[in-house]
């Protein structure tokens, strides 16, 4: 009886799971505040809030993984908002427009990978640099213009439901399965895990690790310019800075799911987590009425804590282990 | 005999010279063609008082680098040092007082910084990220999101002053730049940092706490970040939450481009110095050259990471 | 006379393990006492205790008669106790002088600002006395690691201590080095210092050793007189059975050709090597450290480029440009640093041995079922010590890791080895094992390489020996040749050279 408790703890603790159970405290604590949370439509909004963040982490995770991080990802969306409401204005159709800025994503994430992997500059800075080049692109693309009036079929991928369930959260979601089967089932995953975890074993071992780390920039990328195409389809605008928010976001987001940044340890599950409970403490903080001044103190704040406990029970886990041992 | 420095060719000192003083004279001959004013003296003098609080800021995130860590809250920290100072100046308090507390601001900042990074093991880019986006927030509820005025006169001596012609800023810049260098250099501050970059284990067993010595490093950040905090507010008459916006990004630019490293504490506080100053001549020959703001930022995050990979690249070179 | 240090019926315990159980030794000024045992067998637990960087769980401490209880390093530190640790305990980019005054330093009265001048003609001094000569004002990560060590060494016997201990001191010193240091721990016993010796490395005991306890799974065996003992005593004593005949090795008729390689001249300097293996042969390639065999070896898997010169890999031309493509050909390198190059300590062991292999059993999802099953195939042949396949490689003993890369190596079914110093921080025990799947590996017609720095080590398992002095190989010897003295010799440069 004694062992089998200790086991369920065991679980809980050693997959994370104790992060979907925040979540749900969170929610349950929620409901009984305020009695707009608790609501079929209010969930489908935070669904549909969270989908952009969704997308930026669950494709950002490699690059944490490979202990490296990306940057550039607010810069990159920004620039790919911008050129695919360029591109709508200009006649483009929207298969081509959505596949030209997702190319633009990818040849960022190319650099991205050329700065890390080859000129070897350590990754925050190399995609900072990058970021500001994707930043100033945008500015030069946009001035202080905001293009809108997009055909109504491309505002469908926000707007539209299928079933009753938003469009936009369905595509998040299979990007995030996507995700989950290339960077934790796939054999390019493992290796992912490898040369973050120690990238000189990789390479003696015969793993690809340049390949490897261009193609995580290059996923991480494809997610920033698939992020800047929803979220202009959602606030059926695009502007330059429009990705600004979405950097830290995203990186936070995924660290709160347990992802390391030392490398080599973590999930896109995590991420999702991440992005869910980042999305929901907005949501709660604008049924409860924070002033739009006051919500950045209540993010940072629960970033870090988020953080903090995440660290801690990281420490309380490998006490466990030792334990054990 | 013994001793004795091996004679060194022409070309081996002039390879040994750090690359960002080339690309600094590259900067300077282009804009020198581009720019007719950038080689008179009011521009010198304007690029000088526009690098001294930008240096002070610089040299606080190149202690966050040596020991191995970054501080993203450097710019929204010291904003939220140049609100509380025009808070208490608009409430009547000398000058010296308010001064003061936007040291004091800037240490607690970073005292905060440190003992979760340190203490609690947040990684250092999520807690001052964190607690940087706390400050701008808190900063923000503050103000109501419009600048604060802090006109005082002796105040503003401070930013726009001279003495026997040398502007003020940079004299306060040097002073600050002279006593880091004490610090660095000559106390066991200065053996702890670098030892926190490239040994814990060394400097564990030598009797140091590694723990109260980046909370330590942290703090000096933050008085330092205080200190660029008066400059700022000195400089535009203000404070304002905005106020550090990107100002992390150039701190952490030009401490890379100078040639300090994140592993092992490689680097000193003259690299930095460098850094700010192809930083600073960058944005102000840009702006001479007549370069529309929309292109500036384009360029300058080439530039800058034009300058990075040389750096980069030519010291891998010359290691192989 | 009152030792200078007695430990009484120490115990430690750790969760799970006893590491130490009712060890009583003691320590005399002007002795050099070697500690010797089995990785595991609790000699760092003992020195982190002498050095109070744990506490006993019992048993007590003595210093010259008295009873001590201290709190930490620095206390013990200031009592007299230092330690050359085997990881060097030195900060990268300051300078060789602040290093060796590290956390001792020297103050300018008055102002408590640090003296840099006069550290710098100290440690100048200090290091002259020691037979190293360089510029004091430049950082340590100028020089080479083995000259670090030596700073570390002086930055040690700097503090004055009465009771030293040397935790492997000469892993990573050339040979010349070792004979520096040999003699300056003789002058310390001279000077009256305790000294605790520790190494892998028999013959550096039976030369300075007054007295050698040693340690088996915890227990004090026993502590003899160090005069007199040989080698195979020793090893007895430490393993706790005859290790009958250390190399063991069946010597074939060499087979066809592996690799060769012809005049190759490669970027990291080394020049003109020419050497070649055949199946059943395990070659040699001795030298100093520093000489260039790691970078011969990598020239082999694109690590090292090659300006000029040809391979040949099974009679084949080839230009190699990338591990993996070796590795598919059959070829394998087992780096010199496995925590560093090898394993991914944070990895279970199956997920280590995978690491080469499961590029070819996956095509896009992960082959998890195939890698338990290797990982379990490999813990049986290679008799890897484990508790289980997901036990982490971290946890594992120094030979026991050494098995796990050899386990990477034998499921990509290589042909060929490189074997980068396969033996080092490993015990007698697992040594001796490692050696025989070695000879094994050559029996079933493969053949191998082997970098090693350990003299007895080349000349127990070599068929024959390739020897490099400075970036060029300046001899061979056929197994029949090999001597300490003979290869010593070439390796030193003080034969061959340029005109072989």
């Amino acid at each position: 009886m004694e062992k089998r408790k200790k086991d369920f703890f065991g679980i809980f603790f050693e997959t994370g799971l104790y992060r979907a159970g925040i979540l749900i405290a969170m929610c349950v604590v929620m409901s009984f505040i305020s009695k707009d949370f608790f609501k079929v439509s209010n969930f489908l909004n935070i669904f549909r809030q969270s989908s952009v963040l969704l997308v930026l982490a669950a494709c950002a995770t490699g690059c944490i993984l490979t202990h490296g991080i990306d940057n550039s990802i607010g810069g990159v969306m920004s620039l790919c908002g911008c050129a695919c409401g360029y591109f709508l204005n200009h006649n483009v159709s929207i298969p081509v427009a959505v596949l030209l800025t997702i190319l633009i994503g990818m040849s960022f994430g190319c650099i991205n990978g050329l700065l890390v992997g080859v000129v070897k500059i350590p990754p925050f800075v190399s995609t900072y640099g990058v970021s500001y080049i994707a930043n100033g692109l945008a500015l030069i693309l946009m001035g202080s213009d905001i293009f809108s009036g997009f055909p109504k079929t491309f505002r469908t991928l926000a707007s539209g439901n299928v079933l009753g369930f938003p469009l936009i959260t369905i595509i998040a979601l299979g990007v995030t399965g996507l995700m989950y089967l290339l960077f934790q089932r796939s054999k390019f995953g493992k290796q992912v895990y490898c040369v973050g975890a120690n990238h000189t074993t990789a390479k003696y071992s015969g793993i690809n690790t340049l390949l490897t780390l261009f193609l995580v920039y290059i996923i991480s990328g494809c997610g920033a310019a698939m992020g800047g195409i929803l979220q202009v389809a959602r606030q059926s605008a695009a502007q330059a800075g429009m990705g600004d928010t979405f950097q830290m976001t995203a990186i936070a987001a995924i660290v709160i799911g347990g992802t390391s940044m030392a490398g080599g340890e973590g999930s896109v599950f995590g991420a999702v987590i991440g992005a869910l409970i980042l999305t929901l403490i907005v949501n709660a903080m604008n049924l409860l009425g924070v002033p739009a001044l006051a919500q950045s103190i209540v993010t940072g704040a629960i970033i870090v804590l988020a953080v903090l406990l995440d660290v801690q029970m990281k420490k309380i886990q490998a006490a466990r282990a030792e334990a054990t041992a | 005999m013994k001793n004795k420095k091996p004679q060194k060719s022409i070309i081996q000192v002039l390879g040994s010279i750090e690359p960002v003083i080339w690309m600094l004279a590259i900067i300077i001959i282009t804009f020198s063609f581009t720019g007719e004013k950038f080689l008179s003296w009011g521009n010198t003098i304007n690029i000088i008082k526009q690098a001294s609080p930008f240096l002070i800021l610089a040299l606080a995130e190149t202690m966050a680098v040596l020991v191995g860590q970054i501080d993203l809250s450097v710019g929204n920290n010291m904003a939220f040092c140049t609100v509380i100072i025009a808070l208490l100046m608009r409430s009547g308090l000398p000058v010296w007082v308010c001064a003061a507390a936007g040291v004091l601001t800037g240490a607690g900042c970073g005292l905060l910084n440190g003992v979760f990074i340190a203490r609690f093991k947040v990684p250092a880019y999520i807690t001052t990220f964190g607690f940087g986006t706390m400050f701008y927030g808190v900063g923000s509820l503050i103000t109501g999101g419009v600048s604060i005025p802090a006109m005082e006169d002796h105040f503003r001596f401070l930013a726009d002053g001279s003495v026997f012609g040398i502007p003020m800023v940079m004299i306060i810049a040097l002073l600050v730049f002279l006593a880091v260098w004490l610090l660095v250099y000559r106390t066991s501050f200065g053996r702890n940092m670098y030892g926190l970059g490239g040994n814990r284990e060394a400097l564990f067993l030598g009797g140091v706490d590694p723990v109260k010595a980046e909370i330590m490093i942290f703090t000096v950040i933050g008085v330092l970040v205080g200190m660029a905090g008066i400059l700022f507010a000195a400089r535009s008459a203000s404070g304002h939450p905005d106020y550090g916006k990107q100002w992390e990004f150039n701190a952490i630019a030009a401490t890379i481009i100078g040639g300090n490293s994140f592993s092992e504490g490689n680097g000193n506080i003259f690299k930095t110095m460098l850094g700010v100053l192809f930083i600073q001549i960058l944005k102000t020959g840009l702006n001479i050259s007549g370069v529309s703001p929309q292109s500036q930022s384009f360029l300058l995050g080439l530039i800058v990471v034009v300058a990075i990979s040389t750096d980069v690249l030519l010291k891998a070179r010359k290691e192989a | 006379m009152t030792p200078l240090m007695k430990l009484e019926h120490i115990d430690k315990q750790f969760p799970g393990v006893r590491a130490l159980s009712d060890v009583s030794i003691e320590f005399y000024s002007g002795e050099i006492h070697a500690l010797v045992g089995e990785n595991g067998a609790g000699k760092s637990t003992m020195i982190k205790i002498i050095l109070s960087a744990y506490k006993p769980t019992s048993g007590k401490i003595y210093m010259e008669g008295k009873e001590i209880e201290l709190a930490g390093p620095l206390e013990a530190s200031k009592a007299g106790i230092e330690a050359v640790h085997q990881e060097l305990m030195l900060v990268p980019w300051l300078s060789v002088a602040r290093n060796i005054f590290l956390n001792h330093e020297l103050r300018l009265p008055g102002t408590g600002l640090f003296d840099i001048r006069q550290m710098e003609v100290r440690a100048s001094e200090l290091l002259d006395s020691f037979g190293i000569h360089i510029d004091v004002t430049r950082p340590v990560k100028e020089f080479s690691a083995s000259v670090w060590k030596m700073i570390d060494i002086a930055r040690v016997v700097n503090l004055n201590p009465k009771l030293i201990i040397f935790d492997e001191p000469t892993a990573i010193l050339s040979e010349r080095e070792v004979e520096s240091l040999m003699k300056k721990i003789l002058e310390l016993k001279a000077q009256g210092v305790a000294v605790i010796y520790i190494s892998h490395r028999l013959q550096e005991i039976e030369k300075l050793a007054d007295k050698i306890s040693v340690l088996r799974d915890g227990h004090h065996v026993g502590t003899m007189s160090g005069k007199g003992m040989n080698e195979d005593e020793i090893v007895k004593c430490m393993v706790g059975r005859d290790v009958s005949s250390f190399y063991s090795r069946n010597i074939n008729v060499p087979g066809e050709e592996l690799l060769r390689m012809e005049h190759l001249n490669l970027k990291k300097g080394q020049r003109d090597i020419s050497l070649s293996v055949h199946r059943g042969e395990i070659v040699g390639l001795a030298g100093l450290v520093g000489a260039g065999r790691t970078e011969v070896a990598e020239s082999l898997f694109g690590m090292n480029r090659i300006l000029s010169g040809s391979i040949y890999y099974k009679g084949e031309k080839i230009k190699p440009h990338s591990v993996s493509s070796m590795i598919d050909r059959g070829a394998y390198l087992v780096p010199e640093n496995r925590k560093y190059e090898g394993l991914i300590l944070r990895f279970s062991v199956a997920s280590n041995i995978a690491l080469s292999a499961f590029r070819h059993w996956s095509r896009f999802f992960y082959n998890k079922k195939k890698e338990g099953l290797y990982a379990e195939q490999m813990i049986k042949t290679l008799s890897i010590k484990t508790p289980g396949r997901m036990q982490l490689v971290g946890n594992l003993s120094g030979g026991n890791q050494q098995k796990v890369v050899i386990g990477k190596a034998m499921v990509t079914e290589s042909e060929f080895l490189i074997f980068d110093e396969p033996t080092v921080g490993v015990d007698v025990g697992a040594k001796e094992e490692i050696h025989n799947l070695m000879d094994d590996f050559v029996q079933k017609n493969g053949g191998i390489l082997m970098i090693s720095s350990d003299l007895p080590e080349i000349i127990g398992m070599c068929d024959r020996v390739y020897i490099m002095y400075e970036g060029k190989i300046v001899k061979e010897l056929r197994r029949e040749e090999l001597s300490d003295k003979n290869i010593a010799d070439y390796m030193l440069g003080s034969k061959g050279g340029d005109g072989q």
